[in-house]
């Protein structure tokens, strides 16, 4: 190209021009790339880090407070949108008109008078709620009037689909979502949560952009708790509670059900019940867990406790007898009195007979310090530490300032105050061989999609009494439950029971005197005696017509256990007495004798046999008329047992005196 | 795989071997050089306006194609101008030139006629023609180039004469420079002036009337640029924009993330991230910036490549035109294209102080890229009447 010769028109200057553009253009051309490469090379870093600070930002997932779950994932509280509507407020020149006209098209919609309406509409501030929480139909009339200055909002309403079931446990929220009672109170801040931030990109105009997820996500369910309470044994508990309640027109009642194995609270009842869904129309009375917010008195149950620290600190042995002043004595200058007369009775027999006397004498015996160590020990006194609102420590005084008479009534469970956990918790103790373990309400904190977050378990924290003391005292519990006990109305068909009645007097707040015609019914023991697996506290307070806790509560324990074991899977060690006991009885008399009892019977029997004699077994108590059928369909095998554990019910009482020393010595 | 088929390729890749052996070297010829270079701008700069503004576009038209789309048509519609207008000699305009100079100044008057001119952010710049805004600036600049050249040329003898070479030129620069300062079109202007300046120059108007515009242009300055408050903005962000990032530095500063944050090779086309609403007028004057963020280093570097042969082109084209009209309106029009090019550049990299001024053939924008095509067409024209010369003479 550059052999043409420049044209003859082409002056100096222009040549010269052209040269100097020519040199110009790269100059700057140059300028342009060097400043790029400045920039995208050099400098390259620093740009990056601006652009991403500009670019990424946190975005808040909006969260609305977590579900309540049973242990089995029933939902017992959860939370779902509904609108409410509020006004943001008139313009003042169509205040007084605009707002009537509203309000009378409102008035009907809402069902709520049109002069409160219009004072709301007419309300001077920015933000006034005329209705919270509307039902759909309502929402969407208010939408179809399209009225100015109306304004729909989402709020998260709190609802409890079993209403009464656990109602105290659950507890309820308020108006603006925070737990006010029960577990919605005490894992307020974990349900409530926090909107959860997420990395994101977001345009120059500062909005979010969703890129990967063709979405903003919604609003994301915050963390739930999952309980220890188990929906079906929490409504067993209150039926069966109500039967009694009813039946004895008793002012109230409560059960606590727990797992002997890992301390889990499985329900906690409370009579009268309370709906949570509606908790204004509920006296505030009824949104306590007076479970663990109320103490009494424990009557006799107690005595379980004073006879542990007793053989615990070897004050007494078992065969030990003592004599119980044929029912009325005079202790520390006051009279104390027995229900039956009884004189010379074994360690065992005060407990089966629940003898005050044995119990005062013996609490005196061993003394206040040492009894009031194994009270404190088995928890008495101090928090259980489940998380649920508003738990005393019960009443136990400094046993420095017990009188000698306190020292002594105390040992029949007067005199001091327990709440119905405490003392569940107290005989769980008992039942698991000497080891404590606190109380728990919650099994695992779940994230929105029911993940499990956290879990929860309760260990043994401390040795309470020996092993050997504890298969004495449980062997004693059992002895209630059978002919001649206490307790006789709380065993359940098939299965072994043990526990200590109760029967307490009730102080009357106003003359500080015990009433005369005011008494608690306890009944707290657990099931089966082998293994145990359940262990239920059923107190019910001031019952009319009958006052002892054997009559009242014993059978709400039987109610509840007859059919929580099965359903958890626990099988019968015991045949039902079945349809023909005369059948029975021929059946165990040729194998005749001596040497297995009700409580000795190897708990690992039921485990040997096959699952299909298993599933017999499980479901003979439920069908109780068949259950003859059921035993005739099983195999050999079983029935070569089955006679052993007949025998083992029926001979037990003798056997089981025969071992332990000459009942009929002292009668 | 024998010897002579071995052979042939490299022939064929050494020029210098070819001549060797004795086959011809024949050379593009300037207006295919100038096709493909303005193709390869007009291809690149579509894929550039898709990537920049298709989501703009979503946001406002529902369309992420709709820029895109929009400028196909002004291709399908600057083509057909670069083939008339190359095909028709040049010289056919020398009886018109002033008439379409008094036109176009009549037009940049009428586009200030408030209802006849569409006001867009405080500027009057455009003839609205259903969805589409005609700039009449953007044609002027390329006339006056056309008008100059003729001028000069009628005036060559008496071109020592300041009064007839330098004056009347002078007054008719500051009579379009008032029009379109106030639009306001302050870029125009400054290319108006900076045309001036050069075409004059190189015709040989004496060096030290320049010197007497001096004052004027201080005086000039002082009054659009230092007086006019937004104007005035920009210099102070240009000197420093971090002094207000949030407001007047931010578009520089956007640019700068934009450029500096695409790196040697660039995020990758269509991946940059500031053409989410960051950087304004991503797809039209700051197109560039997108370029340096999607394409990085390479991009830019190879956009100053394809300006730079354009221009080498252009220059041989006014070397080799036929005649000094061809060659003044050559020079005239190449500089036109790369001045706006340099400018350009310079403003999205924070080199000159912002101004608005599209990147010729890649921003968006109809009115520039026809007169841009109209530019292209009249080298096209020259470098014909060039070739057209040279067959004679062979």
């Amino acid at each position: 190209m550059e052999k043409h010769e420049p044209r003859k028109f082409l002056t100096a200057r222009y040549l010269s021009c052209r040269f100097l553009f020519q040199v110009l253009v790269i100059l700057g051309l140059c300028t342009i790339v060097y400043k790029a490469f400045q920039l995208q090379v050099i400098e390259h870093s620093v740009w990056v880090d601006r652009a991403n600070a500009q670019l990424n930002t946190t975005f808040q997932v909006p969260a609305y407070r977590g579900s309540i779950y049973d242990r089995n994932g029933r939902l017992l509280s959860y939370s779902v949108p509904q609108r409410s509507l509020y006004t943001a407020g008139f313009s003042s020149a169509s205040l007084s008109s605009e707002s009537r006209k509203l309000a009378q098209r409102l008035g009907p919609v809402l069902g709520e008078p049109q002069q409160a309406i219009e004072k709301k509409l007419a309300s001077a501030r920015h933000f006034t709620w005329i209705k919270r929480h509307l039902t759909d139909q309502q929402a969407w009339a208010v939408e179809n009037l399209n009225g100015q200055g109306l304004n729909l909002i989402n709020e998260y309403k709190r609802f409890y689909p079993h209403r009464q079931v656990g109602g105290q446990i659950v507890g309820f929220v308020g108006m603006d979502g925070v737990g006010l009672e029960g577990v919605e109170k005490s894992f307020d801040e974990i349900l409530r949560g926090c909107s959860v931030p997420v990395g994101q990109m977001r345009d120059g105009t500062r909005k979010c952009l969703w890129m990967n997820s063709s979405a903003p996500p919604e609003p994301a369910e915050s963390l739930g708790v999952k309980l220890t309470i188990d929906a079906f044994i929490q409504y067993l508990a209150e039926c069966e509670l109500e039967k009694a309640v009813q039946k004895y027109k008793a002012r109230a009642g409560e059960v606590v059900v727990m797992d002997a194995q890992t301390s889990e609270v499985l329900a906690m009842a409370n009579w009268p019940f309370f709906d949570p869904n509606l908790p204004d129309k509920n006296d505030a009375q009824l949104w306590r867990n007076r479970t663990v917010t109320d103490s009494f008195e424990p009557g006799s149950t107690f005595k379980v406790f004073l006879m542990s620290a007793a053989l615990d600190e070897n004050m007494v042995r078992e065969r030990d007898r003592i004599y119980c002043e044929a029912g009325k004595c005079s202790l520390a200058g006051h009279q104390i009195k027995d229900v039956h007369p009884y004189g010379w009775l074994t360690m065992p027999e005060v407990i089966k007979f629940s003898s005050n006397i044995g119990a005062a004498k013996i609490a005196l015996h061993v003394g206040s310090e040492r009894y009031a160590r194994y009270i404190h020990g088995f928890g008495f006194g101090s928090l259980s530490g489940i998380q649920l609102p508003g738990e005393v420590k019960g009443l136990v005084r400094p046993y420095r300032r017990w009188r000698p008479i306190d020292l002594a009534v105390t040992g029949f469970g007067q005199a001091i105050g327990v709440t119905t956990l405490q003392l569940t918790s107290a005989i769980s103790t008992i039942a698991n061989g000497g080891e404590h373990s606190p109380p728990i309400i919650a099994r695992e904190i779940v994230d929105g999609q029911g993940k499990r977050v956290q879990e929860f378990h309760s260990s043994k924290d401390r040795r309470v009494i020996s092993k050997k003391t504890a298969d004495q005292i449980r062997a004693m519990m059992a002895l209630v439950t059978q002919e001649g006990g206490t307790g006789t109305q709380a065993a359940p068909e098939g299965y072994s029971a043990a526990g200590k009645t109760g029967t307490a007097q009730v102080m009357d707040p106003v003359t500080k005197r015990y009433a005369s015609n005011k008494y608690t019914a306890v009944f707290t023991g657990f099931t089966p005696v082998e293994q145990p697996k359940l262990v239920i506290s059923v107190v019910v307070h001031e019952p009319h017509g009958a006052i002892y806790g054997g009559v009242i509560a014993a059978p709400v324990f039987r109610g509840i256990a007859a059919k929580a074991l099965p359903y958890l899977g626990v099988t019968p060690s015991l045949p039902s007495p079945g349809p023909n006991p005369a059948v029975m009885q021929v059946k165990s008399n040729p194998s005749g004798n001596k040497g297995t009892s009700a409580h000795a019977a190897p708990p690992g029997k039921s485990g040997q046999t096959s699952a299909k004699q298993s599933a017999a077994n499980k479901s003979a108590p439920g069908k109780a008329p068949a259950a003859g059928a059921v035993q005739a369909n099983t195999t050999n095998k079983s029935r070569e047992k089955l006679p052993t554990a007949v025998r083992g019910k029926q001979e037990n009482p003798e056997k089981f005196s025969k071992a332990e020393g000459s009942i009929k010595s002292i009668y | 795989m024998n010897r002579p088929a071995t052979d042939a390729p490299s022939a064929l890749m050494n020029p210098r071997e070819g001549e060797k052996q004795g086959i011809a070297w024949k050379p593009l010829s300037l207006e295919l050089q100038l096709w493909i270079e303005v193709s390869l701008l007009i291809a690149f700069g579509l894929i550039m306006i898709y990537s920049a503004s298709s989501i703009a576009a979503l946001k406002k038209f529902s369309d992420p194609n709709y820029y895109m789309k929009r400028q196909l048509l002004c291709i399908a519609l600057g083509l057909p101008i670069i083939l008339v207008i190359s095909r028709t000699p040049y010289r056919i305009y020398k009886e018109y030139a002033g008439t379409i100079l008094v036109a176009t100044l009549m037009v940049l008057a009428f586009v200030l006629i408030p209802g006849v001119g569409a006001e867009i952010n405080n500027a009057r710049r455009w003839f609205r023609i259903g969805s589409f805004l005609i700039q009449p600036g953007e044609y002027a600049k390329v006339v006056w180039v056309v008008f100059l050249s003729y001028s000069l040329v009628r005036k060559q003898d008496r071109i020592k004469q300041s009064r007839i070479s330098f004056w009347p030129h002078m007054v008719l620069c500051g009579a379009i420079s008032l029009l379109l300062l106030k639009e306001p079109d302050f870029g125009t202007t400054v290319m108006v002036v900076m045309l001036t300046a050069i075409m004059l120059a190189v015709a040989g108007v004496p060096c030290r009337n320049f010197f007497y515009l001096l004052p004027v242009g201080v005086l000039g300055v002082y009054r659009f640029v230092y007086l006019v408050p937004y104007r005035r903005e920009r210099i102070t962000a240009f000197l420093n924009p971090w002094i207000d990032p949030l407001d007047s530095g931010y578009q520089l500063i956007q640019a700068w993330i934009a450029v500096g944050s695409g790196g040697f090779l660039g995020k990758g086309l269509g991946a940059g991230t500031q053409k989410l609403f960051y950087l304004p007028e991503s797809y039209t004057d700051f197109i560039m910036a997108v370029i340096g963020e999607e394409l990085g280093f390479v991009g830019i570097f190879t956009t100053c490549i394809l300006f730079f042969f354009l221009f080498r082109t252009g220059l041989q084209i006014s070397k080799q035109a036929p005649d000094l009209l061809g060659s003044l309106m050559a020079l005239g029009l190449t500089m036109l294209l790369l001045l706006q090019a340099l400018l350009n550049m310079g403003v999205v990299l924070g080199l000159v102080p912002t101004k608005g001024m599209p990147l010729p053939f890649i921003s968006y924008g109809g009115s520039a890229f026809t007169a841009n095509c109209l530019a292209v067409g009249l080298l096209m024209s020259i470098a014909r009447g060039s070739e057209k010369r040279m067959d004679n003479n062979v």
